[in-house]
């Protein structure tokens, strides 16, 4: 069962990369074309997320090839075989996909950083001043603990924004994704609990998946 | 003059700025303003802005100040109308 929704997540990784890569690209376009600081580091943020999707997939395969089958005795007479697949990710550094996932829980909140400090430095307060802050601190006990705290505290920040502004629509739904599946890959490290991360892993690259899906209306808005 | 305060994107108001001279053909900075929603001094930044990135140029006639688009300006507004939707679902306000 886990071998195939490790090779499940890789393949989803390896879907999610280039959709990440080519949002950077039509972002890096306009940069080009009207010279904005926020654009410059929202492309950044999304081309840090591709680099991140890669190592999370390379790391899922490695998982899915490391996977250990499970084979015991049912009963203690010796009577009949239980088989099952375990996680190598709760045995932590044993694992030969660790590294890799440690990689990726690095370069996961940096993308979320430069992106949520591109939307920031795109806003621009028409009319009267304002104030603006909130920044959350979360302890770290691990790279990948910490990684994952941080992601959190800088998609919820992301989500609440965006939500002040508009509705639930795709784009939304895409960053609560996000901060699910980093919060479950949290509790799922913390407790060891193998198909919570399993769930985690997977839940990621599906929110690319749903602003991807938030835009097959092509165009919108209002228009002169 | 002190109006309700409004966060908006740099990309959504150089957007709303395009798409006002484009719908005129050239457009005085007054029109603008109340198209593209902004106040004046805001407006001259960004149209100063827009035409070192050579996207609008400025033009003379009769002592009356106008701006058009440049071939760039256009590209530009076409892109952005394309992109529209993506940069909204990626978090920047229009």
């Amino acid at each position: 069962m886990y071998h195939e929704v490790m090779l499940a997540i890789a393949l989803l990784d390896a879907l999610a990369a280039p959709l990440a890569l080519f949002i950077a690209y039509k972002v890096f376009a306009l940069h080009r074309l009207i010279s904005s600081r926020g654009l410059l580091l929202l492309g950044l943020g999304f081309s840090a997320l591709s680099a991140a999707l890669i190592f999370s997939g390379i790391a899922g395969y490695l998982a899915y090839s490391e996977a250990q089958a499970v084979v015991e005795p049912q009963y203690p007479m010796g009577h009949g075989w239980m088989h099952g697949m375990v996680h190598p990710w709760p045995a932590g550094e044993e694992s030969v996909s660790w590294d890799m996932v440690s990689y990726a829980g690095l370069v996961f909140p940096l993308a979320y950083a430069f992106i949520l400090a591109g939307i920031l430095t795109e806003r621009v307060r028409v009319e009267e001043p304002g104030v603006q802050g909130g920044v959350l601190a979360v302890s770290a006990t691990s790279l990948l603990l910490g990684g994952d705290a941080f992601s959190i505290s800088i998609l919820s920040m992301i989500t609440f924004d965006k939500l002040q502004y508009s509705r639930l629509d795709a784009g939304t739904a895409g960053y609560m994704v996000m901060l699910i599946s980093h919060v479950l890959r949290l509790l799922a490290v913390v407790s060891g609990t193998a198909w919570l991360i399993a769930l985690a892993e997977a839940l990621r690259p599906s929110s690319l998946l749903a602003i991807a899906a938030g835009l097959r209306g092509g165009e919108g808005g209002r228009q002169g | 003059m002190a109006g309700k305060a409004k966060y908006r994107s740099q990309a959504g108001i150089v957007y709303d700025i395009l798409q006002a001279i484009a719908s005129e053909g050239r457009a005085p900075a007054t029109r603008i303003m109340y198209a593209a929603r902004l106040p004046y001094d805001r407006l001259r930044q960004m149209l100063e802005h827009l035409e070192n990135v050579g996207l609008v140029s400025e033009v003379t006639d009769e002592d009356r100040v106008y701006y058009t688009l440049t071939q760039k300006g256009m590209e530009t507004l076409q892109e952005l109308r394309r992109a529209k939707r993506l940069l909204e679902q990626l978090g920047l306000r229009f």
